[in-house]
Parts: C-alpha cells; sequence; structure tokens
C-alpha cells in the first residue's frame, strides 16, 4: 500500500497544522483504500472538572472526516493521522472532533461523533454518536467504543441500561433484491 | 594525625552540599533541581532550608506546600497507616504509584483485620489536617502577579506556567479538605471496616445488623470541629471565588496550570451561585437557590451540632429501606423543597424500597381494605396467602401516589395474610389467555417463563401477571410457553424493558 500526504495550503502557524490530508492507496491497482482530512491539528488540554489543565496538554484534529473502503482500514487511516501531531508536544493524546466516516463511493457518512479518542484497546472511543442500524434505522448515543483493529475492527458498541449493543456500522451493505 | 585530617576531609565532603547552599534562592534551585532529579524528600527539604533563611519568599513557601503534600505517604504516620491498610511497601513512588490493597477475586478490596473506621478519621485529623493547614499558609501569596515557571522535569509531564489564581485554586481545594476533614471527624465511625466491607460483599451482614451492632455509629463523636468545618467552609468558598474570577479574566492566549474552558462555563457559574447562597445562608440564614429557586437552603444547621447523619437515616429491614420511614427530608433544617417522595425515588435506584402496610380495615360489604406506602411509578403485585407460605397475585397496580389503597372485595378465607411485591426492575408481563376459536379466557392456563422458571396460572377471567426474576437492566426478553388442559401449548418471545402489559395470547384447542 501506498501512503502519500495530501497536505493542502498547509501551514504550521502557532502550533497548528492546517488543512491535513493523508490518503492511501492499494499497490495493486492504485484504488483507494483511505483517506482522511483534518480541517486542522491543535493543542489543547485535558478537561478536568470546570477546568483545562496546561499540564496536560492534547492534540485535537478537528472537522475529521475519515473515508475507508472497509472497516480493516481503520487502524492504518488512524495511524497516519496520529503522525501529525507534532505541533503538540508533549501531547499524550490524539482527539478527533466532529468526526465523519464515510465508505468510499458513498456520499453519506456511516457514523459521526462530535468527539473521538484513541484508547489503549485498539479501540476508538466515542461521544454524542449517530449511526445507523443493518435496517437503517437512526441510532444515537451519548458514549461508545468502535474497535479499529483485529477480527473485530468496525464493531460499535454502546452501553444501554447496564446492557451492551452492538452494531456494525461500517460492514457493506447488501444490495436490494 | 593523618587520620584526623582524612576523616575531616571526608566530613567536609558530606558537609560541602549544605554548607554551598548560602542563600534561600541557592536552597531553592537546589530543591527544584532534586524535584527534576524525582527526590520528593530532598527537595522538600531543601525548601525548608529555604523558608528558614526567607520565610516569606513566595515561590519557596509554594514549593515546599506542594513538596510537604506530597511527601506523606512517606512520613512515618502516614507510611504505617498504609501498612496497617495492608498496602506493600514496595511501588510506594510518588511519581510511578503501584502500590494497592489486596483485592478478592472479583477486585474487592480486602478489609483488614482489627481495623476500625475511626482510624481514617483519625489518622486524617492528627496527621493529614496539619500538613493541608501548613500548606494553605505556605500557598498565601499575595502579589497577584507571581507567577512560577515548572519545567517538564519538574511536573514529570508538561512544563507549565503557575500563577496567582492557580495556587488560589489549590488552596481553595485544601480549604476544601480541611472542612470535609474536619466534619468528617466530628462523626462517629465506630464499625470495623470488615463489617463494612461485608455489606459490599451481599453476605450475612445488612445495614441493618451493623447499625444495630456499633449503636453509635454515625452520631457526633465530638463537636468541637463543628466552628472549625464552618470556617474552612467559608474559607474555601471565598477562595474558589476568587480564583475563579481570575482565571476566567486572564487573557485567552495564556496557558496556566488551570484554565477557563469554555465548554464547562455555565456549570461553573451555577457551581459558584450554589457556593455563594450556601455562604450566604451562614450569615444570613435560608437562601432560595439561585439556579433552582424551588429549593432553599441554610447550612447553618449543620455546624450547630443539633441532628446527628444517624438521625437522617431511615428505617432498613435487612438491606433494604422501609418506604415512608424517612425521617426528615429537610435533613436537619439544611435543605427545603425536597419531598420524601423525590427522595425515596432518588434511594430507589441505589436499595430495595420496602411497601409498608397498615394494619386492614374492615369495608363496606365484608371487603377489607388495604394501604401500603408506594413508590410512584413503581409496579407492584398484591398477593395473599392463609398460611404465610403459598402465596397467590390477586392484583397487580403501577402506583400513582405514596400510598396506594386497595380492596379486597371477596376474602374468601376467615383470615388471610397480605403482601405488596415490588416487582419494579423485573420483566413482568401481564395479559389475558384466550381461545383461538371462541375468543372466550382460558382459566388456569400454566404461564412460565422459560429462561427463569417463574410460573403462574390465569384466573377465571384468562387474566395473568408474572413476575419474573430477570432484570430488566441485564435482559430484555423473555421466553413464555402457554399451557392449558385441551389446547395446544404455544411460546412466544416477549421483548421490554419492565413491565409488559396488555398481551393478548391465543390457545388452539
Amino acid at each position: 500500500m501506498l501512503c502519500l500526504p495530501e497536505v493542502n495550503a498547509a501551514g504550521l502557524a502557532g502550533g497548528t497544522v492546517q488543512d491535513v490530508g493523508i490518503a492511501e492507496y492499494s499497490s495493486k491497482d492504485l484504488s483507494l483504500v483511505a483517506r482522511v482530512h483534518a480541517s486542522q491539528i491543535v493543542t489543547d488540554y485535558e478537561r478536568h472538572g470546570f477546568f483545562r489543565i496546561g499540564l496536560l496538554p492534547i492534540a485535537v484534529a478537528d472537522n475529521v472526516q475519515l473515508q475507508i473502503s472497509s472497516a480493516g482500514c481503520l487502524t492504518n487511516a488512524l495511524s497516519a493521522l496520529r503522525e501529525w501531531r507534532q505541533p503538540s508536544v508533549g501531547a499524550r493524546r490524539l482527539e478527533l472532533r466532529n468526526l465523519e466516516i464515510t465508505m468510499v463511493g458513498e456520499a453519506r457518512p456511516r457514523l459521526r461523533a462530535s468527539r473521538a479518542r484513541i484508547g489503549n484497546d485498539s479501540s476508538l472511543e466515542l461521544f454524542n454518536v449517530s449511526s445507523s442500524g443493518a435496517e437503517g434505522q437512526p441510532v444515537a448515543f451519548g458514549k461508545g467504543a468502535l474497535q479499529i483493529a483485529g477480527s473485530s475492527a468496525g464493531r460499535l458498541s454502546w452501553d444501554v441500561a447496564g446492557r451492551t449493543e452492538e452494531l456494525f456500522p461500517l460492514n457493506p451493505k447488501t444490495k436490494e433484491p | 594525625m593523618k587520620t584526623c585530617i582524612l576523616i575531616s576531609i571526608i566530613a567536609g565532603l558530606f558537609c560541602w552540599n549544605t554548607f554551598a547552599q548560602t542563600t534561600a534562592d541557592d536552597w531553592i534551585s537546589q530543591g527544584r533541581a532534586d524535584l527534576a532529579a524525582r527526590d520528593i524528600g530532598d527537595a522538600s527539604a531543601a525548601f525548608t532550608h529555604a523558608l528558614t533563611l526567607a520565610p516569606t519568599n513566595e515561590t519557596a513557601n509554594v514549593f515546599y506546600a506542594i513538596t510537604r503534600l506530597l511527601t506523606l505517604p512517606s512520613q512515618p504516620a502516614g507510611s504505617n497507616f498504609l501498612t496497617r491498610l495492608g498496602l506493600p511497601v514496595a511501588g510506594r513512588d510518588i511519581y510511578d504509584w503501584s502500590s494497592v490493597p489486596p483485592q478478592d477475586g472479583n477486585g474487592l478490596l480486602l478489609a483488614p483485620a482489627g481495623v476500625n473506621a475511626s482510624e481514617f478519621t483519625s489518622q486524617l485529623r492528627t496527621n493529614v489536617l496539619p500538613v493541608i493547614s501548613g500548606a494553605i499558609s505556605n500557598l498565601l501569596v499575595t502579589d497577584t502577579n507571581f507567577a512560577l515557571s515548572l519545567t517538564s522535569s519538574e511536573t514529570t509531564a508538561a512544563a507549565v506556567t503557575v500563577d496567582y489564581g492557580d495556587f488560589k485554586l489549590i488552596q481553595a481545594g485544601l480549604y476544601g479538605a480541611e472542612y470535609f476533614i474536619y466534619t468528617l471527624n466530628a462523626q462517629n465511625f465506630d464499625a470495623q471496616l470488615t463489617a463494612i466491607r461485608a455489606l459490599a460483599t451481599n453476605g450475612n451482614t445488612s445495614v441493618q445488623e451493623v447499625l444495630r451492632d456499633y449503636p453509635q455509629l454515625l452520631t457526633f463523636a465530638t463537636t468541637n470541629d463543628l466552628q472549625n468545618a464552618r470556617a474552612a467552609f467559608t474559607n474555601a468558598v471565598n477562595t474558589y471565588l476568587a480564583a475563579s474570577a481570575f482565571i476566567s479574566s486572564r487573557p485567552t492566549n495564556e496557558v496556566r496550570l488551570f484554565n477557563y474552558d469554555k465548554v464547562s462555563a455555565q456549570g461553573e457559574a451555577n457551581f459558584r451561585l450554589v457556593l455563594q447562597d450556601l455562604k450566604n445562608s451562614l450569615v444570613a440564614g435560608p437562601q432560595i437557590l439561585a439556579v433552582n429557586p424551588n429549593l432553599t437552603v441554610d447550612l447553618a444547621p449543620q455546624f450547630a451540632g443539633g441532628p446527628t447523619w444517624r438521625d437522617w437515616l431511615p428505617k432498613f429491614d435487612g438491606n433494604a429501606i422501609e418506604l415512608g420511614s424517612l425521617p426528615d427530608a429537610t435533613f436537619g433544617g439544611v435543605i427545603y423543597g425536597l419531598s420524601r417522595e423525590q427522595l425515596e425515588s432518588a434511594l430507589s435506584h441505589r436499595f430495595v424500597m420496602l411497601p409498608v402496610g397498615a394494619p386492614p380495615k374492615p369495608a363496606a360489604g365484608h371487603a377489607v381494605q388495604l394501604a401500603f406506602t408506594t413508590l410512584q411509578n413503581h409496579y407492584y403485585a398484591l398477593e395473599v396467602s392463609t398460611n404465610l407460605m403459598a402465596w397467590q397475585v390477586t392484583t397487580n397496580l403501577t402506583a400513582t401516589n405514596s400510598t396506594t389503597v386497595l380492596l379486597d372485595v371477596s376474602p374468601a378465607a376467615d383470615h388471610r395474610f397480605y403482601r405488596l411485591r415490588d416487582d419494579t426492575g423485573f420483566l413482568t408481563f401481564g395479559g389475558v389467555v384466550l381461545d383461538q376459536n371462541t375468543g372466550s379466557p382460558v382459566a388456569g392456563a400454566h404461564v412460565v417463563s422459560l429462561w427463569d422458571g417463574t410460573s403462574t396460572l390465569t384466573d377465571n377471567n384468562g387474566q395473568f401477571y408474572l413476575g419474573t426474576t430477570l432484570p430488566a437492566s441485564i435482559w430484555y426478553e423473555d421466553e413464555l410457553e402457554i399451557s392449558a388442559p385441551g389446547h395446544l401449548t404455544v411460546d412466544h418471545y416477549y421483548y421490554g424493558d419492565g413491565l409488559v402489559t396488555g398481551l393478548q395470547i391465543y390457545l388452539s384447542p
């Protein structure tokens, strides 16, 4: 696979990188495997109580659009984005804000989240999530997790009254007969 | 002679480091170097030397405040207490703490035998409080332009500048800790940790038993600290308000230890309003909460040595709470506007709330009137028995009030016992079983949950009510099997998050 940065008019100003894009193509046929775009990557700080803590900087990618050909591409796509957190010196974590995940060739995002954090267990922690079920019914919840690696990559899970619900919103859709 | 010279040289080398620091600034530099080397003990000692030479040096004071707090676990009293609690000595590194108390297979902390909960409050009052109070004095920064830049080596995280507002906020937190310790110390926590832990393990010990075995638990141990608690609370509020005002007025491009967060701004503003109302109530009497005009607060009674925490407790039956037994919904006049029903509803998320019946009364036409305390929106089954062994559901209801009155219009036996069972939170099914061909009710049909084995029979009208033991927080479906003589047995899946009523089940002959 080929990984190519697509930094259009990228600028480094005051610890900010703007308009970041990374694309990954298949080495077989040069078809698009994954594309990540963020309007900017800036430094922010972890929130505790009512305050942002200057001791705990985080890198924040704003308006992240993730375009993938399959759920299995999530790991590489997010790893590529992590490479772009250089402005946030000392940042311990990458946070994605206004995240949209779209399948290659589709216009409508399969999943949206106002905030996402890469956890330590191959999962993406999501906040204020909206997606759709297998029958196309809308699903929305406050907090959940998306597996980004392994055999269950693409599994979206969240808790409802102590029960864990799950969904695979990035799976290929079956065609109408 | 040679030996004497050699000893002198060695002694001189040992003392060199001490004599080399001749000014407070030298000691501060030494202390910061120790901090960067992660040597908190030596750093604290160096800042102590600096304060000896310059007691009002703000930098020395704030560094000493921080390091004296961080060295608490390694001081003899703190270290011995941690050992008593079973925390291994290995791993007590403030920079990389890995010492944790032993746990059971379920991850629940083990209680060390022979340790009384009151040792906690004693430890806090005797050893921790003086250090906190000392740190508060050290943090009395008066220069609003004072700022201290910490390197990433010193913080072991990112480099950061700490200014007047940050120190005020830390100070407010320490005043809050003072208030907490004074308040806790006033209470009697005379109970063995093993007994308290037994409550969590849901073993043979119940809340009722713990309260019975420790009759002084949660009464006043002393009222000597209540005025100190009041002063600490007032100081905490005043200092927090000053810190908040300073932090929120900083230029937005300045990054400090604690920074204004516009996302949390509304919540923080509300928090300040509540603090102000609470503080004002101490001098001006009851205050209507600005953020919720339905509530009135008055914190003064809390410091007046009136009712104890134990006086506020409802009546426990095992680990369950008897509905209607909460003695004082104002908690000694501290808060007005909360109803007993609201508090019981809140408690119901954590405790089983038992309905309590008043003595039955005769009603017209040989009926019996039954009154129970109930919780609004909870669903109940009224069960009857003649021998206290076999119970049968006679009716079910969803409560609309804190008291529910029922009538048993046809008490068949000369004596009957009644009880109201709260099925809320469990998958519960209600409906009617009908004949497929005639549409008439099927009496005596057997309705059984295939997932937990609970069962019931339909009454003469074909009606049934089945309260399962399947918690709705875990289960969202059940498979019911319905059978009746002369009909084909059927089973169906039913879904719900609690009470599912109005089911119509048809049986084919």
